[in-house]
């Protein structure tokens, strides 16, 4: 398909859909075809939704959840248990333990794993924070909930090493979680057994 | 194409963790040796396709602590954007994991990509001083060094000829091992003509554009006579077409197939070509000339090959070049870099080699693993 063939309208509209990830180029081009052919049931919904939530969506200073309040909903929530903490190293992954409802505590979101290859380094992910959230007192239990990849274990041993100072307890979760298990896709009975045998880190 | 906004490396070679913006013009690398500079200009190197300037393997690139390897190392390179309207910047991710160690892994703007879509991104050039025995040394440095030119002819080349190596190493395989099932010989002769026809034309082109670009400017660069030698080269440069260098190939390896089983491989091919590089001016063979005018030649082919592929705005890299130049010749180059307008990456031990850029480059200093940036010099 030559550029000058479509109009830039189109063009600029597959451009954007094709940097979302699972998305090609031609899977992008199917998406705007399909927006392009629902205008009023799906495209100029989808259109509002995304600017309701670009404008009133923002990352939690404290705990680095996404939400229309900050802070976000969970840190706000008075019954929730605040002595514990369970990291992890996305939003989708809080979504995947709050889905299994399989945790009443706090969370804190780093923001991906310590990666050379992608260029993520200590410094670029929400790891100062935690770190001043455990050493504020009340704070009892971490527990470390970085996907069973290489890179989450070496996100989570720099964490461990950094969190000794603070004296809080120091957990993972273990059972049931295969080797390079990422959270987000396991089913919410696998979560909460992982969960209830979190062991020592 | 775009050029180097910023570099990032984690844990390559002698840097444990590097951050540099550069602009999209000469970038002075200066600094004592063994200070890391040719590690900057190799981690670049390695965002093209290949094994990057040092042709290292993918197991010696991480840096070493206390006598061990590290597990994982990554170079990222954010890209000046050329598309305006969308503000995001192209990623290129090089490295290695610590799950395959064995295996270089690379990234566009955080999705796993291959060498090609990489190519397409960046275009780069190099000018090391390990190329200063190819007139004088193994042809099939030669070989790769007009292939590599020829990358940025011919997309599709890279491609080619890993096709026609595999190819020869299968029917090599069948004649070693003395094979005389004739299907099976002719299915794989198909391939080596079809793809060692290709491999021939990209190089004659590339041959071609680069003598254009070489005759049509004088510069203080002494001018170069290129020629190939080779059967399907000769071919071409008697203006025979693809399909007929193709066929004709395929016929000659059939009826060579006798002569190739007692040698035990296949005699006749783009894999035996030779380039031939001439001084102009003294009409003498390069590999005759002094160790100085046999640089002095390079530089003027790469300064050739530069604007003969201006259009895809290459990135260049000159490792330790202004250093065995003479002032008048240094002077001279300086202007035909800024003339170039391209993102060059120069190195050199001392920051005066380069003062004839004046303020009209980006100076960092190379020290410990790190880079200090420096204002342009006064002039
Ligand atoms: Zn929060």
């Amino acid at each position: 398909m030559s550029k000058h063939s479509v109009s830039p309208e189109i063009d600029r509209l597959i451009s954007l859909l094709a940097k979302l990830p699972g998305l090609g180029p031609r899977s992008a081009r199917r998406a705007a075809l399909a927006l392009l052919k629902k205008p009023e049931a799906l495209m100029k919904p989808l259109a509002l939704a995304m600017g309701d939530a670009a404008e009133n969506i923002s990352t939690c200073s404290t705990c680095g959840n996404v939400d229309a309040s900050n802070p976000c909903n969970i840190c706000a929530t008075p019954t929730r248990d605040n002595t514990t903490i369970c990291v992890v190293q996305d939003v989708s992954d809080l979504w995947a333990m709050e889905r299994a409802g399989a945790f009443r505590g706090q969370y804190h979101v780093l923001g991906g794993t310590l990666s050379a290859l992608d260029g993520v380094r200590p410094e670029d992910l929400n790891i100062a924070n935690l770190i001043r959230r455990a050493g504020e007192g009340r704070v009892a239990e971490v527990i470390l909930a970085m996907n069973a990849t290489v890179d989450g274990q070496t996100t989570a041993h720099y964490i461990t090493d950094h969190l000794e100072t603070t004296g809080v307890k120091v957990s993972r979760l273990a059972h049931g979680v295969p080797v390079g298990g990422e959270l987000d896709y396991l089913d919410d009975g696998t979560i909460t057994a992982a969960m209830k045998s979190r062991r020592p880190f | 194409m775009p050029s180097i906004a910023s570099l990032r490396l984690i844990d390559f070679r002698s840097y444990a963790a590097l951050d540099a913006a550069f602009e999209p013009s000469v970038v002075a690398l200066y600094g004592p040796n063994g200070a890391g500079k040719t590690n900057l200009l190799e981690a670049v190197s390695l965002l093209a396709p290949g094994r990057g300037l040092r042709q290292a393997g993918v197991g010696s690139l991480a840096r070493v602590e206390d006598g061990m390897s590290q597990p994982a190392w990554g170079i990222n390179a954010q890209l000046h954007s050329l598309e305006g309207d969308i503000d995001d910047p192209t990623r290129i991710s090089i490295g290695q994991v610590p799950e395959h160690p064995r295996k270089r892994q690379l990234k566009i703007d955080g999705r796993p990509a291959t060498g090609p879509e990489l190519a397409r991104r960046l275009s780069l050039l190099w000018l090391t001083p390990a190329q200063d025995r190819l007139f004088s040394g193994a042809a099939s440095d030669r070989r790769k060094f007009i292939d590599r030119y020829a990358l940025a002819f011919a997309p599709d080349h890279g491609t080619n000829a890993s096709r026609f190596e595999k190819a020869r190493t299968e029917r090599n395989r069948l004649l070693s091992e003395n094979v005389s099932d004739r299907l099976w010989y002719e299915a794989i002769e198909a391939d080596l003509s079809n793809y060692g026809a290709r491999v021939a034309q990209a190089r004659m082109t590339t041959v071609t554009n680069l003598q254009i670009e070489v005759s049509a400017r004088k510069t203080a660069f002494p001018q170069s006579l290129i020629g190939l030698d080779g059967n399907l080269e000769n071919r071409f440069a008697d203006g025979a077409d693809l399909t007929t260098v193709a066929e004709d190939y395929r016929a000659q390896l059939a009826s060579t197939r006798s002569i190739d089983l007692r040698a035990g491989r296949t005699l006749i091919g783009p894999h035996r070509t030779e380039l031939h590089v001439t001084h102009a001016e003294k009409a003498m063979p390069a590999a005759l000339c002094s160790t100085g005018e046999q640089k002095a030649l390079l530089i003027g082919l790469i300064l050739a090959q530069a604007r003969a592929v201006h259009d895809k705005e290459p990135i260049l890299l000159l490792d330790e070049v202004a250093a065995h130049l003479d002032a008048v010749r240094r002077a001279a180059l300086a202007e035909e870099l800024l003339d170039l307008g391209l993102q060059i990456f120069m190195t050199g031990t001392d920051q005066s080699l380069f003062s004839d850029f004046g303020a009209r480059a980006q100076f960092f200093h190379v020290a410990d693993g790190a880079l200090a940036n420096l204002d342009g010099m006064e002039e």
